[in-house]
């Protein structure tokens, strides 16, 4: 009877850790300001790697398709040379307009199209 | 050996679960709390500016301060590496009409600087006309200049004592809506720039650009005091619609007119 007492009180104190110790970060909508403070973004870590993998697929943004070319090779250089990002009103650059519209189903995730327009406020740098 | 007894263990065990339970019970959820604005304070004031005839002395009509204004640009050298940058020597705020687009015999700007208004609240009200002579861009390096540069932007040499705004020497732009900027207190400006570049003909290209209003503040001497206030006015182009072809420099040209006024 001890030893069940034991074990019970043992297992009650290994749920009581597991599950007492954890807390939910609650964020309400509308505690992020799309306009407020751009974030760090960095072109060949956080966005290369998007434009590559959802945009320059065959047919779309690759070479000899739709401009600007977006394979990780050549996407800094296509996207800040052909007119497509206005740092001076980012919200009017050709990229924002096409991937918060037309394009905006294939990059679906609201976090990446932030970073795009983070990246665009930061005016636009190669890093 | 035996470290605890049965009833130190059953006392330990209890009070661990106890303190548990209660710290799991009393930890609240982090609830991040509502940004403090939903954006940045915008306050516009009510200044109205304008030419009007420029009579000099009238403190209601405003004079663009040419000596005190400039146009900036700049460009990636090679596309990728730092900035090249320059200035217009020779520009003014006026309206060059087909007809006004010819050679003049002056040193100084043959046209009036009065193709424009400024509304602090009612950007409606607002709208700017200006250009520059392209063979007056300045980069510091006379050999450039005079030299290259001419080629490249499709124009020709400096004549001295000539002010040269004919078709192939001359940019404009002209403001064909004002905004309100939501996240500042600019303004938000659509306009057309024209240019033959090394084109056959001018072409115009839409451009949208930032409007910075430099508020009126009363300077100069206790005895002489008069009013400034300036405009800055910010764009960018792509070169290559022009036939810009030069591969010392990027696509983009950002644009830069920093336009001071005065009542005097």
């Amino acid at each position: 009877m001890k030893k069940l007492l034991i074990f019970s009180g043992f297992i009650f104190t290994m749920v009581i850790g597991i599950t007492g110790c954890y807390k939910d970060t609650i964020i309400p909508e509308g505690a992020i300001d799309p306009d407020g403070p751009p974030q760090s973004v960095s072109f060949s870590k956080d966005l290369a790697p998007i434009f590559n993998t959802k945009c320059a697929i065959s047919g779309c943004h690759v070479s000899g398709a739709h401009k600007p070319y977006l394979a990780t090779a050549v996407s800094y250089q296509a996207v800040t040379s052909g007119g497509f990002v206005n740092t001076i009103v980012p919200k009017d650059s050709k990229l924002y307009t096409m991937i918060n519209g037309e394009m905006k189903e294939y990059i679906p995730s609201a976090a990446d199209r932030q970073k795009v327009y983070d990246w665009i406020r930061n005016g636009a740098p190669n890093n | 050996m035996k470290t605890f007894n049965n009833k130190t263990l059953m006392m330990f065990l209890l009070i661990v679960s106890g303190t548990g339970y209660i710290a799991s019970c009393t930890n609240e959820n982090e609830a991040i709390p509502l940004a403090a604005t939903t954006g940045p304070v915008i306050t516009r004031g009510s200044n109205n500016h304008l030419p009007l005839n420029m009579t000099a002395g009238n403190t209601s009509e405003w004079k663009l301060d040419k000596s005190h204004s400039n146009v900036l640009w700049s460009t990636s050298y090679v596309g990728a590496a730092g900035l090249l940058t320059g200035r217009f020597n020779q520009f003014g705020m006026h309206e060059v009409t087909d007809a006004e687009m010819t050679t003049y015999t002056t040193a100084g700007q043959p046209l009036k600087d009065n193709s424009w208004a400024f509304n602090e609240s009612d950007p409606s009200k607002t709208f700017f006309s200006g250009y520059v002579q392209i063979n007056t861009s300045n980069t510091g390096e006379p050999g450039r200049d005079a030299g290259c540069n001419i080629s490249a932007l499709g124009t020709t040499a400096i004549i001295s004592g000539t002010q040269n705004l004919s078709v192939t020497n001359l940019a404009k732009i002209k403001s064909t809506e004002v905004k309100l900027d939501p996240l500042s207190n600019d303004y938000i400006v659509t306009l057309n720039l024209t240019w033959k570049g090394t084109l056959g003909a001018p072409i115009t290209k839409t451009l949208v650009g930032k409007l910075k209003y430099i508020k009126r503040a009363t300077v100069g001497t206790t005895a002489a005091p008069y009013d400034v206030f300036g405009l800055q006015l910010k764009f960018q182009f792509n070169c290559r619609d022009f036939g810009i072809t030069s591969t010392s420099i990027s696509d983009k040209i950002d644009i830069e007119c920093n336009m001071n006024f005065n009542n005097k």
